[in-house]
């Protein structure tokens, strides 16, 4: 016999029955971003299929705004995804705003903008971090967002008295206008983040341990997205180019000149790059918006509200572009000073349902990264 | 509108991304031994920019605290007349989302009811640190504090009475200079007011309280 062919035949293996083999991981997993449960059926390494069990952090959210007064919702709006609660508060105070007709004063609209866009900024750096972390590459890439975010945390709390459950949105404008000292330190943000966006595209974009970790990982196929209602940066980079900032042209956006960045893919890389593209087009969102700022009067932050709000019988929907995806608040309105229903239409929650078809074919270590980069908090899909 | 995000797919030398990362964090590596990031209070928040450390060795030094921090809820009373501010008007009580506010307001012999809180009690455990109470207050009486050392080992000693939540004007003036600036007119007007509605000697924080 030759060496060739003695190299082309098979070994003779008897042929051995296999069964797959559950695999909890979860709730309490460093890998989860908080309490989630996935029950994973693996044929060795392989995932074959994931079922996924919810419900851990239910707080009842819903009922509780039920038995409130629409203002004493607000605290509560924070809590939903506490990374970024100014973008939480912004549809909720757009819903009621729509409910009983009010108006929003120019600058009280500029600084929602501010805001949300460096809540965007804050979650995206925050998350591509943590993404490494799942990865493998541990603390140091998240240290760096981390710093950045601290900076942003530090504005927030000059501004509306606390780093994370921020509750500054009120029903036609904001809680307070911005402090003395707040503009410079926000210049100092936007002219500084592009280095660290730099910084950030250095050390990761074209590292080839992230790349042939993420290339062609948990595909999301167009088609698939769009059946499963995903929105926000995991559509887009499913190559839809779906933003709420364009389709619905709220607060200021209409006027605001930015780009969308999409991916061709659909991958673990398109979904990472397109958050990094995300943040540099925020920070041309805030230099147009600081713009805007500094030509409306200062004082003029909220219009006239009763100090008891009973918004006339109806129901209104009012949705944004959170960082997460498409953040929608449903309220109907019985003209009682409390909501009849108040509902939450979560972005992190409706981005989880593809996870098991991205999942399957993949290893179990690409389990975690796949589910790091829907970019999810437990605390806004339980609610 | 929109744009395609470039997937890095040109070929590369292997290594190379690898070495650009290094250089990252070699910089800010060698940059942390001559830049130090101090936060100072009355200084800017964040010096410096994206290289050095960034530490605040806590116990020892701490970093400012801007003057809109939302700390636990606290009574203010007057520093001349030891008058309390609040007028138990019950606003701060109905405004809280959690429903921790509890209020009775004092009355006098004939039992008519007097501007004066004879007992408030704050359940601090439960606190959501939302600010509400203050915004709600017409009278400037329900502050939040800058106290960022709140534990307790205990679940009662969180229920705050009054005497324990009363604090002098002048110390919530030292914390938050601007909020006070803002409302000091308001609430000094309706003080004045207000000591004139109540019996003489009632809704006056004792001295010795004042001074402890």
């Amino acid at each position: 016999m030759t060496q060739e062919s003695a190299l082309s035949t098979p070994l003779e293996v008897e042929e051995l029955e296999t069964e797959t083999v559950p695999l909890n991981v979860g709730p309490q997993h460093p890998s989860t971003h908080g309490v989630f449960r996935m029950v994973v059926k693996l044929q060795g390494e392989t995932v074959v299929d994931l079922d996924p069990v919810l419900g851990y952090l239910h707080r009842c959210q819903e009922k509780l705004a039920e038995g409130r007064t629409y203002l004493q919702s607000i605290p509560y709006t924070d809590r939903l995804d506490y990374v970024c609660a100014m973008t939480n508060n912004h549809p909720y105070v757009m819903a009621v705003e729509k409910l009983a007709g009010i108006e929003v004063p120019r600058r009280a609209e500029c600084i929602r903008v501010i805001m949300d866009e460096l809540t965007r900024i804050m979650n995206h750096a925050l998350l591509v971090g943590f993404l490494l972390n799942d990865m493998g590459a541990w603390l140091t890439p998240v240290q760096y967002g981390l710093r950045e975010r601290e900076k942003i945390l530090d504005l927030f709390e000059m501004a509306s008295g606390s780093r994370m459950m921020c509750n500054y949105m009120r029903f036609g404008g904001v809680a307070r206008d911005l402090p003395e000292g707040f503009l410079p330190l926000l210049q100092k943000v936007v002219d500084d983040f592009p280095g660290f966006i730099d910084d950030y595209e250095h050390l990761l974009t074209t590292n080839e341990i992230l790349r042939s970790r993420c290339k062609y990982v948990g595909i999301l196929p167009p088609d698939r997205a769009i059946a499963y209602g995903v929105t926000g940066p995991v559509l887009r980079a499913s190559g839809v180019a779906y933003d709420v900032r364009k389709v619905d042209r709220y607060s200021l956006y209409g006027e605001l000149d930015f780009d969308i960045p999409v991916g061709t893919v659909g991958d673990t890389y398109d979904r990472y790059l397109v958050r990094i593209y995300e943040m540099r087009q925020s920070i041309r969102i805030l230099k147009q918006a600081i713009e805007r700022l500094k030509e409306t009067p200062p004082g003029e932050i909220q219009s006239k509200v009763p100090k008891t709000l009973r918004p006339p019988a109806g129901e209104a929907y009012a949705r944004i572009e959170s960082p997460k995806g498409e953040l929608g608040f449903y309220l109907v309105s019985d003209g009682s000073e409390k909501p009849y229903r108040w509902r939450v239409r979560a972005p992190s929650f409706v981005n989880l349902t593809p996870l098991a078809e991205m999942c399957r074919g993949h290893k179990v270590a690409d389990l975690i990264i796949i589910f790091g980069s829907i970019d999810i908090t437990m605390a806004e899909v339980d609610r | 509108m929109t744009f395609t995000v470039p997937r890095h797919d040109e070929f590369r030398f292997p290594g190379w991304g690898l070495l650009k990362g290094l250089w990252v964090t070699g910089k800010h590596f060698v940059r942390s031994y001559f830049l130090r990031n101090r936060r100072i209070p009355g200084k800017e928040l964040f010096p410096g920019g994206r290289y050095g450390l960034f530490i605040v060795q806590y116990p020892e030094e701490q970093a400012p605290i801007p003057d809109r921090y939302r700390g636990l809820p606290i009574l203010l009373y007057d520093d001349a007349t030891r008058a309390e501010l609040c007028t138990a008007c019950m606003s701060c009580a109905r405004a809280c989302p959690v429903g921790i506010i509890h209020i009775e307001q004092g009355t006098d012999a004939e039992g008519k009811k007097i501007p004066y809180a004879a007992s408030f009690t704050i359940e601090y455990d439960v606190c959501l640190n939302c600010g509400l109470c203050m915004d709600a207050c017409a009278f400037g009486s329900i502050v939040l504090d800058h106290n960022l050392k709140t534990a307790r080992t205990r679940r009662e000693d969180f229920r705050m009475t009054k005497e324990k939540l009363l604090r002098p004007i002048s110390y919530y003036e030292k914390i938050a200079p601007s909020l006070w600036a803002e409302m000091r007119e308001e609430a000094l007007k309706r003080l004045a007011g207000t000591i004139n509605r109540r019996p003489p000697d009632v809704g006056r924080v004792p001295r010795k309280v004042a001074e402890g």
